[in-house]
């Protein structure tokens, strides 16, 4: 009867040693074949503010004060200053013609210009007193980054092979909206998927960034969308590992009435977030370099930085877990600092 | 015997499970209650449906099961934001 338990035992465990080494790549990154140059800027905690959820991100660039997204007031932002004291509801006037009950209204914030779209192709310019409306059918974008008052940034999306890929895509506004150009991300299988990133424009430089979260790849584009070159960032992940599958969806009548298409293994996410200050790039990454300790790499966040105009990486450092919660959202100003954890907005000093 | 070796195998499964829907969130296009996973951590497009509106919406909740909402997406992207 022992040895039987002990046989159950052994099994258990076996069992559990297999799913463990299935997982190992969301676990154990021990050795992913490169390392950083750590350094190590000063990091000052100044001040918090307790969120009344986590649903928050940051909106458009810091400014003269800190503008916040929230998932479930889609209508409205939300503004804080640096002091981080209270939150204040930014209302954003719409025009009539805008569809606000869209599910996601994309925001972005040129100051005084904020700028809002939705799927139904409407655009809205509010300046704080004055709202300026758009409209462009048959387009379809998402993230938008506002260049000047007439110009914007949108990702967008063709399709492609029986599929969807994205674009990155340059839209004039003037008396009617003109798509001027659009810069086809490549052409690779499950596009949607495996171009799949962040969209941000650097005011300073007049780059536009498109971070792929699957590869470790920095598209740098300037403002007439002309390639000027592909970072490849300090990881040695070339190429996404995406798997995808159609799964029918079918009506009460048994009927096929769509499909969807799925990713059918976690992705590998590679790099989450991208933002920008004084020509520098600041990438968040997941993967630990083989010169990282595991515990300064589980109890911190690791940044990369690369130069804008070349593309080339500079240095990492790391940013402290706060609360023992992931960094979600940061963006740099100067010597300050702004990141979200969860429910926490963290104002920090930053000295390179 | 037969009880125990179910009871490992339960164990198991269990195991794979937890490690398996780290991060998971279902979520369903407007009016349907065919669940999709997403699995991430980031502001990333976990499932696409294709021969849509493109303004169709994807919620938490399926149809039959109440409120929907907060805002995920739309049914082009399933999209969650944690």
């Amino acid at each position: 009867m022992k040895n039987k338990y002990l046989l159950i035992i052994f099994i258990v465990l076996l069992s559990v040693l297999v799913i463990y080494l299935m997982n190992s790549h969301r676990i154990n990154q021990s050795s992913n074949k490169f390392t950083r140059k750590i350094v190590s800027p000063q990091i000052t905690f100044r001040t918090v503010l307790n969120l009344p959820d986590k649903s928050f991100g940051l909106a458009g660039r810091l400014d003269n004060k800190i503008y916040l997204n929230h998932y479930s007031d889609r209508l409205n932002l939300q503004g804080i200053n640096y002091s981080l004291k209270e939150l204040d509801t930014v209302k954003i006037r719409y025009p009539s013609t805008f569809h606000i009950e869209a599910l996601n209204i994309y925001k972005d914030v040129l100051f005084p210009y904020i700028f809002c779209t939705n799927h139904y192709g409407d655009i809205s310019l509010f300046n704080g007193k004055v709202t300026t409306s758009y409209k462009i059918e048959r387009f379809r974008f998402d993230f938008i980054k506002a260049v000047s008052p007439t110009t914007i940034i949108v990702r967008a999306r063709y399709p492609q092979n029986l599929q969807n890929n994205r674009s990155i895509a340059k839209i004039v506004l003037s008396k009617k909206v003109v798509v001027e150009k659009e810069y086809p991300l490549p052409n690779k299988r499950n596009g949607v998927f495996t171009n799949d990133g962040m969209l941000i424009y650097d005011k300073d430089s007049h780059r536009i960034l498109y971070l792929y979260f699957y590869r470790g790849e920095i598209l740098n584009l300037d403002t007439n969308l002309n390639f000027k070159y592909l970072t490849k960032t300090i990881d040695t992940v070339k190429e996404a590992r995406t798997k995808a599958q159609l799964i029918p969806q079918k009506g009460r009548d048994g009927k096929v009435i769509g499909r969807t298409l799925i990713q059918t293994s976690p992705p590998r996410l590679i790099n989450t977030f991208i933002t920008s200050n004084n020509n520098k790039a600041y990438v968040l990454s997941l993967l630990k370099a083989d010169n990282e300790l595991e515990s300064d790499f589980e109890s911190n966040q690791i940044i990369d930085t690369y130069n804008i105009t070349d593309g080339k990486y500079i240095s990492s450092f790391y940013i402290p877990k706060y609360k023992g919660i992931k960094l979600r959202h940061f963006q740099i100003k100067g010597n300050t600092l702004i990141a979200i954890y969860g429910a926490y907005l963290v104002n920090y000093r930053f000295v390179e | 015997m037969k009880k125990l070796l179910f009871a490992a195998l339960i164990a198991t499964v269990a195991v794979g499970g937890a490690f398996s829907s780290a991060n998971a969130v279902i979520l369903y296009a407007q009016g349907q209650s065919n669940p999709v996973d997403c699995i991430t951590g980031a502001d990333v497009t976990c499932a696409e449906q294709l021969g849509v509106d493109e303004t169709t919406q994807v919620y938490l909740n399926p149809a039959n099961e109440g409120p929907q909402g907060p805002s995920q997406g739309f049914a082009g992207d399933y999209t969650y934001n944690p």
